[in-house]
């Protein structure tokens, strides 16, 4: 690990009236925290006054039917529902005490903050390299040497240095399903994220890169905050330390995930875990 | 989950049913005999055994493969993994029934052997305190759970008072085997009641997700 010898990433210059996001370099201690958050698509409402916290350095799990909202509600955390046509929101979203709505707040600085990882691995058509340091050389980052370290570094928390290390210049494409998931996480943690957004990370993978992907969510909870939409309740079980059940658009349940899994408090949530519904 | 593994689930409760039917049965017959001293019946009550040690494998091995196969969760899980807990208890209970079948062909053969009063008492309580148990399990009765306690206790007052009467006799050779006897008799008794109690307490946690173990109440 090369954590201590990193050298700081410059911010991204941001323009002078937005309101400043949490550094990525600042103490874990952020907390993500929706307030009556509700999502429309158009005039329908596909969360429905949503309010949850979730604290520093937890992995929480989003769990429901499909249709129930959970994705909906984690793309909102770094506002990549923006870009969907008629949707808009109502309520509070914040990170680390900043409304991430509020007017001004500068969606580059967010989603590098929030980094996001997808149900089906999407690499860029070029190196394992240039993927890792695509984010980096956005926000400046030029050198050699500090592209290389921050490539071995992200790598190495993601659990796959050792095995591509001596082809970090081949296409990322030429990797296995699991190995470009975790290429994909490498990029996410390249620009230094807070929180770590992931969608069915594991939902397109063999059960050995799952149970490889599942792993790295436990290690890399000491560097972010994850939240994970999973169908997989197993997996929810496994990974998180809260779980949250969605259920048409509203927030059923959410608790420990111990608690969750051996004594729901919903009769819906007992349902849908034990397979009698969803 | 698929409703295979809900019809898995009742086939196991089933089981466990049927099992604690087999448990009733061999308490009763081996409390019988040791009332009336009734050599065949003790025999009947040792034979049994086997065939709940039996069934006792046969419950072990489906609840571990359905949680093996399923992964169950909450409301199953818990039920699963108290199966697993209680199948041990009326195994063991079972036992209790067959050392008190096979004090009988002793005390028979002494002639003079009274059931005291006392240990009759002890038996009528074992025989519905595992009434109680047996019918709180299958029907997921919490209250008769609490009944389940209040017998134990009754056992345990009994038998500390038959073991107090007992000393007494140890002196007497001939009265010492017999009391002796009675003591085993008496013990396996408030064996019986504490495997209830335990049985009762995993009830709570089936229905409330509750551990009471250690709090002696439901």
């Amino acid at each position: 690990m090369i954590t201590a010898t990193r050298p700081a990433i410059a911010p991204l210059p941001t323009p002078a009236a937005a309101v400043a996001v949490p550094a990525v370099d600042a103490p874990r201690t952020a907390l993500i925290e929706a307030k009556n958050v509700s999502v429309f698509y158009g005039a329908v409402e596909a969360i429905k006054s949503v309010s949850l916290g979730v604290a520093a350095n937890e992995v929480v799990a989003f769990i429901g039917p499909s249709g129930c909202g959970k994705s909906t509600f984690l793309r909102s955390i770094n506002r990549i529902n923006d870009m969907v046509r008629g949707c808009h929101m109502k309520g509070e979203l914040s990170i680390g005490g900043q409304n991430i709505y509020a007017p001004g707040v500068d969606l580059v600085t967010l989603r590098r903050q929030v980094g996001m990882v997808f149900q089906k691995p999407n690499p860029f058509p070029t190196s394992i390299h240039a993927n890792i340091t695509y984010g980096p050389r956005l926000q400046g980052v030029r050198r050699r040497p500090e592209l290389d370290a921050i490539v071995e570094d992200c790598l190495r928390k993601a659990a796959l240095w050792d095995e591509v290390k001596d082809r970090l210049h081949s296409s990322a494409l030429s990797l296995s399903g699991g190995q470009q998931q975790r290429v994909c996480i490498a990029r996410a943690l390249a620009t230094r994220p807070s929180v770590l957004l992931m969608d069915e990370p594991a939902s397109a993978l063999d059960p050995i890169a799952t149970a490889k992907i599942e792993d790295l969510i436990v290690s890399l909870k000491n560097l972010v905050t994850i939240i994970v939409v999973t169908h997989n309740m197993h997996q929810a079980a496994r990974v998180s330390d809260r779980t949250a059940f969605f259920y048409l658009g509203k927030l059923i349940e959410y608790d420990e995930t111990g608690t969750i899994f051996t004594n729901p408090t919903n009769k819906q949530t007992e349902e849908y875990i034990t397979g009698r519904f969803g | 989950m698929s409703m295979k593994f809900t019809d898995l689930l009742d086939s196991l409760r089933g089981r466990v049913a049927r099992m604690t039917a087999l448990v009733q049965q061999i308490v009763d017959q081996s409390v019988e005999s040791i009332v009336h001293l009734d050599t065949d019946l003790a025999r009947q009550a040792v034979e049994l055994d086997n065939r709940i040690d039996e069934e006792e494998v046969h419950i072990e091995k489906q609840a571990i493969d359905l949680l093996a196969r399923y992964q169950p969760a909450a409301g199953d899980l818990r039920l699963i993994t108290t199966i697993i807990k209680v199948n041990g208890d009326f195994e063991r209970i079972a036992d209790c029934a067959v050392n008190i079948a096979q004090r009988v062909p002793l005390l028979a053969s002494m002639g003079d052997y009274l059931v005291s009063t006392d240990l009759r008492l002890m038996a009528n309580t074992a025989v519905a305190t595992l009434r109680y148990t047996i019918n709180a399990f299958n029907l997921n009765e919490l209250e008769l759970a609490q009944q389940v306690l209040k017998g134990d206790d009754v056992l345990d007052a009994l038998y500390h008072q038959i073991i107090t009467d007992s000393l007494s006799s140890l002196e007497n050779e001939h009265r010492a085997n017999r009391d002796l006897s009675t003591i085993m008799v008496a013990k396996n008794l408030e064996r019986i009641g504490d495997h209830c109690t335990n049985i009762a307490e995993d009830i709570v946690y089936v229905q409330s997700g509750r551990i009471i173990r250690h709090l002696h109440a439901v």
